[in-house]
């Protein structure tokens, strides 16, 4: 069964291009375009796509708000997003909305046309730069928050609760039961192995 | 400021030349008057002493006038004459004396010394001929004279107003005269009252003068300061158009490289690469330069996607603050090989684009400075939700500063101060703290500052997406 496309760009030489592009390509056919979301919406029950090639960056909605727009109505729909954003951010977003597929505007073409295929068979597709970033080995030390990091900080000064109560303007408890935490997520058992480990993790030992 | 001090000259100088005029009348006012009070008092009391000279003179003449009108010459009458005389006084100083009219002092009672002396060379202490005036005087048909003697009383020279008449028959002359010391007493008593007078009044003016002076000068330093406050309130206004327009250029700036240039290339690369999917497998000379174009133009679109990321991010108006700083955040220094997280706390107030671009400004110096200068291995980001503000906070583990030391250094202070000053121009609140290992800055922005920010207040044009 050929793909049947809707190209969504509020750029028409886009449009253009793809189309161009898309020309010669077997199995692919491209049954509408949509310069905005309610072109989109309209060309969408009347050109019955199988998969849409979406934009992010558009005037009124953007393209992962109107992703999410679409997939509330059809949720077998298959979008896959074309964007010249190169930010996991925004991957992050598209894919939490629904899309299937994110790849770049200025990735080979070759690359493009292959998601469309892997995102139209029932898969999903990244663009390798994307996907490089998204899966980005996780940070050692995300384990804790903002605060819990001052509070680490301050161990590593050698401050006490109170001290540390004053510097970071917080009651003295809530000091404490963040140190509980601290221990509890770093598997730390006393005291004296918190302490230890904040100094050894101190950026002084390694700032010159 | 030149300005101000003609004006201020204009007001202080007639003020005080105004009052100096014045002050010089009333002077010579008061002069003319004390004058003209002390020739009255001095004619008044004369003419007092005249009349009571007068009077005691006829007392003495009609005392001894049973004598006198007896017919007899003889010196023993004269002597009954001149005893009774010399026992008729009125006070310490007044008495009566006796001359002949050749000047040979016949009786006085106080200075019994001076009888049978010839006086008519004496002079007092003014060089005057005394009995010489008093016997042309008496001659004439008798007068006053004024000259000087010794009071009796205080042993002192005093001016004296002598009468004197003759007594033909006898060729006596009969005198008697009043101490005018007294007068001069009240005479300066006059004088000393009327420069009180004077001098109060002179206080008065000075008074009056330096009240006007420092009341022009309130008003000035009044005014002065409003106009202050006014100029800062202007500067601020300026420091925030400017920053408002540099902004707005480069978020038109960004979208237009972004959307207008970046997706032609697209539409370049795309047309391009359909026409190289056309080319027949062999002929290199077209597939060659149309692969290299392609490259070129990867090149470009990285570009032009990096200037107009640098510019302004397209994702702080597509995915909001937070996505915007995580993404710097992370950029930044996974590039410097630092470890950063960011935490929000709670849910955030929808913002403006206005401040949410001095936030990502602020970060993004912040981020600036820690790579440069701190030399920490952990960056994290706070955002917070806090009685319908923001709070955001940058912490460092980095070898920390001397806040005060840096925000006073010319060079190193400024990224400090353009933070606060954005943080400031908004109506937030800015603060850095620093010490060995943690390092915070902190920008707030209150729930009245977002109020007054609301959407279509002083916002930049609404972001479009694209």
């Amino acid at each position: 069964m050929s793909i049947r496309l809707l190209l969504v760009d509020d750029h028409a030489l886009v449009r253009d291009g793809l189309r161009a592009r898309l020309a010669g390509e077997p199995g692919i056919e491209v049954v509408g375009e949509a310069g905005d979301a309610a072109q989109t919406l309209l060309a969408v029950e009347q050109c019955a796509p199988t998969l849409v090639l979406m934009d992010v960056g558009m005037k009124d909605v953007n393209g992962i708000d109107l992703t999410a727009m679409l997939l509330q109505r059809q949720p077998d729909l298959a979008v896959l997003i074309l964007s010249m954003y190169d930010s996991v951010e925004y991957a992050q977003r598209a894919l939490q909305a629904g899309a299937r597929g994110y790849v770049l505007k200025d990735a080979p073409s070759a690359e493009i046309l292959n998601a469309l295929r892997t995102v139209a068979s029932g898969g999903t597709c990244l663009s390798p730069a994307i996907a490089a970033k998204l899966f980005r080995a996780p940070q050692p030390r995300k384990l804790l928050s903002t605060r819990e990091h001052d509070i680490l900080a301050c161990l590593a000064q050698g401050q006490s609760s109170k001290q540390m109560a004053r510097v970071l303007e917080l009651s003295v408890r809530t000091v404490d039961s963040h140190r509980q935490n601290i221990r509890r997520k770093l598997e730390l058992d006393t005291q004296a192995d918190l302490i230890k480990y904040a100094v050894e993790h101190s950026a002084r030992r390694t700032s010159p | 400021m030149r300005l101000k001090l003609k004006v201020l000259l204009l007001a202080v100088v007639p003020l005080l030349v105004s009052l100096a005029a014045i002050a010089v009348a009333v002077q010579v006012q008061q002069q003319r008057l004390a004058e003209r009070e002390r020739l009255q008092l001095r004619t008044a009391y004369m003419s007092t002493k005249e009349v009571e000279l007068r009077h005691y003179v006829a007392l003495a003449l009609s005392t001894i006038s049973p004598l006198y009108n007896s017919g007899r010459n003889d010196d023993d009458i004269k002597r009954q004459a001149m005893q009774q005389l010399a026992h008729l006084d009125y006070g310490a100083d007044g008495y009566f004396f006796l001359y002949d009219m050749q000047g040979t002092n016949l009786m006085h009672p106080r200075q019994p010394e001076l009888v049978g002396q010839n006086l008519v060379e004496l002079r007092d202490t003014k060089g005057d001929p005394t009995i010489r005036m008093l016997l042309e005087r008496a001659r004439s048909g008798g007068g006053f004279v004024v000259y000087q003697w010794r009071k009796p009383s205080s042993q002192a020279v005093a001016p004296k107003l002598g009468y004197v008449t003759q007594m033909e028959r006898w060729n006596w002359m009969i005198g008697t005269g009043l101490y005018l010391d007294d007068i001069d007493e009240a005479m300066r008593q006059l004088d000393a009252e009327l420069e009180g007078n004077v001098r109060t009044t002179m206080l008065w003016i000075a008074g009056v003068g330096a009240l006007g002076v420092a009341l022009i000068f309130a008003c000035a330093l009044v005014l002065s300061v409003s106009e202050h406050r006014l100029n800062d309130a202007k500067l601020t206004l300026l420091a925030r158009k400017v920053v408002n327009s540099q902004e707005e250029e480069r978020v038109h700036l960004s979208r237009e490289l972004h959307d207008g240039t970046g997706q032609t290339l697209v539409a370049v690369k795309l047309q391009i690469e359909s026409a190289l999917e056309r080319v027949a497998a062999g002929d290199e000379a077209v597939r060659l330069p149309l692969a290299r174009a392609l490259e070129r133009l990867k090149g470009a679109l990285a570009e032009v996607r990096g200037m107009s990321h640098r510019l302004r991010p397209v994702m702080l108006d597509t995915l909001g603050l937070p996505a915007a700083l995580k993404d710097l955040g992370e950029e930044t220094c996974q590039a410097a090989g630092i470890g950063f997280t960011m935490d929000v706390e709670g849910t955030l107030p929808a913002l403006p684009d206005d401040l949410k671009t001095v936030l990502f400004r602020i970060t993004q110096e912040a981020l600036a400075n820690i790579q440069k200068h701190a030399g920490a291995s952990h960056v994290s980001l706070l955002l917070a939700a806090e009685d319908g503000g923001l709070r955001m906070s940058i912490h460092d583990d980095g070898r920390g500063f001397d806040a005060n030391l840096v925000v006073a250094h010319p060079q190193r202070g400024i990224g400090l101060r353009n933070m606060r000053e954005r943080i400031e121009a908004v109506g937030g609140r800015f603060n850095v703290r620093s010490q060995p290992g943690l390092t915070r800055i902190t920008a707030e922005l209150s729930a009245a500052v977002l109020r007054r920010f609301a959407p279509g207040r002083n916002a930049l044009p609404a972001a479009s997406l694209s």
